[in-house]
């Protein structure tokens, strides 16, 4: 019989042999109840420095708003997808008044947390107070791999609010819905 | 265990945002966070809950945005214990604090911080309320097997309504501190019976041959072969616990002499390429069976193969620990500060350049993965600060733009609005040909209904730029003070980020140190071994 075994066989061979790599699996296998309480904290502070960034990001954002889109001429377009309908989103495009304003191509995650009920804000913007025309294109992937297009046409009056208008995907019977949201 | 209770949290989350939608820019706001958060865009997912408040709003955004989840996810434990803290005693908060706390308690449990854990428990007032008491119970079960409390977790997880247990995972904790608490026989005969449960659930698939594992050896700890076998063969082939199935079942098999059906089970993982502790014993155990059943010529042949691969992984270790004394390890992590969410290493274990750094093995190591958590969170968040010091500064640029223009292009609105103001007195009857009220005669004039709506849109104009620009100093006030801000805490983010990647480098060089120790120890094993085999399958030896 060879050393390496031989001496790992002595004694009471079945446990002696699973001994190391019985206590490597039972750690694995096992909810160890010796977690140790971490005492103090790291030497690095990640929380505080999290909570710094967050803070200050946040305050930007709020800034660049204020800054960028004032409500008087902020619009702001969203998207999301009738609650019971789900739906392969391919991509969208919106135009103000005639001038493509933006495209989106879907990522499956992203297609997936629109139908779990999240709202995607499509398009952020400057535009004059009056009357405006908004056209929506939702193209959307079909059984058969094919893409179909769904086009609409939503006439808006904009204030000195900020205008928030949300398009719905509804893929029970496949259209767009476009409603105002203030 | 821990990504179960990780995907309670994350049910948690959606939970709040979706039963309390309301109507209108609030279910916009709440849309937006749940869809960054589905996509694991936590931090994302907070600004924007955020972006919508000012901070010293920030106490009910927390509650009712969902953002304690969102705050979690980031680790921010602090804010959310001080935000349970701070709110008010009013029924309604008390309701929100309740699940605040309950998610807190979820938060450290999985930190492995059980004695904090329990605390949040503790601070659950009116419990029925919000949180429903078999949650908190099942937790609280949770954390005294932790702890070492095994009898009391056994009776709470005993006493849990049948109709409130998580599937599988209540048995599984029961029969572990009923296992733990001495009560031997009844553990065992739990195991036995989520080893055979009916599912075809992933999770609970892979819960199932954890249980069968687990039982298996209790098995042999008692010395009852045959049983542990059969548990062992409960296991599926395709599960992520099949390696360790077939290594324990191949020994089983073994000492119960059955040596040809042990290298049926080892010759499996003896093909497998990938190298860990599984593979690595049965590259060693498979020649071993061949010589019991007297083929030493096999036998050689395969310790001859596995002294080949034990040379090259030496080889490969050595590249590595190299590699990451050069510092190629932490900078992999930190460049991968793209990848959002919680399976930023998954994408940099695809990635082709870095198979030589071991990340899978390193990653099995709790204290490791720790320290790269940690360091990839520190990076990301470097990421964002640089680059809102490249906004702040493009903000700052264009918000004095706004103002140059303003200055020049707003006395021309002046003047444009008189003119308006002429024209309209222009075209309006004499005050003696006006018979009706006023409202009546404008409707009656075509064009002054037009001018005085062209003059509406430009007062409604003027207000909103004059208070615009009115506000324009102040923006620029606040982005100087940002900028300073940002510059500072980017300089905390580099020596954070230096001090972490040192950690993360000492961990994986001791792990890394470890295996090439192992490594070393099972060439040396194996180079006897061939010697041996080859003496016998040359006569040397009888």
């Amino acid at each position: 019989m060879h050393t390496y075994y031989r001496q790992r066989l002595t004694g009471f061979y079945t446990l002696y042999i699973f001994t190391p790599f019985l206590l490597l699996m039972l750690a694995l296998v096992t909810a160890s109840p010796a977690y140790s309480e971490s005492g103090g904290k790291p030497a690095v502070d990640t929380e505080a420095l999290t909570s710094e960034a967050v803070d200050l990001i946040s305050r930007l954002n709020r800034l660049e708003q204020q800054l960028f889109y004032p409500a008087h001429t902020r619009v702001s377009v969203f998207l999301s997808v009738a609650e019971n309908s789900q739906a392969r989103l391919h991509s969208a495009s919106l135009k103000i008044d005639d001038n493509r304003v933006t495209d989106h191509i879907y990522t499956q995650k992203e297609t997936g947390a629109l139908n779990s009920g999240g709202i995607q804000r499509l398009y952020t913007g400057n535009i004059l107070m009056g009357k405006h025309r908004l056209q929506v294109s939702v193209r959307q992937v079909q059984k058969d791999g094919s893409v179909r297009s769904h086009e609409l046409e939503y006439k808006f009056s904009k204030d000195d609010h900020a205008e928030n208008i949300e398009i719905i995907f509804d893929n029970v019977q496949p259209h767009i819905v476009i409603q105002s949201r203030n | 265990m821990r990504r179960f209770t990780a995907s309670i949290c994350c049910i948690l989350l959606i939970l709040p945002i979706v039963t309390h939608a309301q109507n209108g820019l609030e279910q916009l706001l709440k849309g937006e966070i749940l869809y960054e958060s589905l996509q694991g865009n936590h931090l994302d997912a907070l600004l924007r809950s955020y972006a919508y408040r000012p901070s010293a709003d920030r106490l009910s955004a927390s509650s009712e945005a969902g953002a304690t989840d969102l705050e979690l996810a980031l680790g921010l434990s602090s804010t959310v214990e001080n935000n349970i803290n701070t709110r008010s005693n009013d029924k309604r908060i008390q309701q929100s604090k309740n699940r605040d706390a309950f998610l807190l308690a979820w938060f450290y449990y999985n930190k492995r911080k059980p004695a904090q854990a329990l605390k949040a428990l503790d601070s659950i007032e009116n419990k029925a309320d919000s949180v429903s008491l078999s949650d908190i119970e099942y937790l609280r079960a949770l954390i005294y097997i932790d702890i070492g409390r095994f009898k009391e977790a056994a009776r709470l997880l005993y006493e849990l309504p049948l109709i409130h247990r998580p599937r599988g995972y209540t048995q599984y904790n029961l029969a572990l501190a009923q296992l733990q608490s001495g009560n031997e026989e009844q553990g065992r005969s739990t195991l036995a019976s989520l080893g055979r449960m009916n599912t075809s659930d992933t999770d609970l698939l892979a819960l199932k041959d954890m249980a069968n594992i687990k039982l298996g050896y209790r098995y042999l700890q008692k010395g009852s072969l045959e049983q542990a076998k059969e548990s062992f063969d409960l296991v599926r082939l395709d599960g992520p616990l099949s390696n360790q199935a077939l290594l324990v079942s191949g020994w089983t098999l073994f000492s119960m002499n059955q040596v040809e059906r042990a290298i049926v089970a080892w010759s499996l993982l003896h093909k497998q390429e990938a190298i860990n502790e599984t593979v690595i014993e049965a590259k060693m155990a498979l020649p071993y069976a061949y010589s019991k059943l007297g083929a030493h010529g096999k036998a050689a042949n395969l310790y001859a193969h596995a002294v080949e691969l034990f040379e090259s992984e030496i080889k490969r270790m050595n590249a590595t620990s190299e590699a990451i004394r050069k510092g190629d390890l932490v900078q992999a992590i930190v460049n991968n500060h793209r990848a959002q969410g919680d399976d930023w290493f998954l994408r940099l274990s695809r990635r082709s350049e870095q198979a030589e750094l071991y990340l899978p093995l390193l990653l099995a190591n709790d204290e490791f993965r720790q320290q790269a958590d940690r360091l990839s969170q520190l990076a990301q968040l470097k990421n964002r600060v640089e680059q809102g010091l490249v906004r702040v500064a493009a903000s700052s640029e264009f918000a004095r733009l706004k103002r140059k223009h303003y200055d020049t292009a707003l006395p021309a609105a002046e003047k444009k609005l008189s003119a308006i103001n002429r024209d309209m007195k222009n075209v309006m009857p004499p005050v003696t040909q006006q018979t009706d009220t006023p409202n009546r005669r404008v409707n009656m004039i075509p064009e002054l209904v037009q001018l005085q709506q062209t003059y509406d849109s430009y007062l409604g104009i003027r207000k909103a730029t004059a208070e615009y620009n009115r506000q324009l100093p102040e923006y620029s006030r606040e982005l100087d003070e940002l900028s300073r801000k940002l510059k500072s805490l980017d300089q905390k983010m580099s020596q954070a980020i230096a001090s972490t990647g040192k950690q993360v480098e000492a961990i994986a060089q001791a792990t890394l140190d470890r295996i090439h120790q192992q490594m070393k120890s099972y060439h040396h094993n194996a180079l006897f071994a061939l010697a041996e085999s080859y003496d016998f399958a040359t006569g040397k030896r009888q």
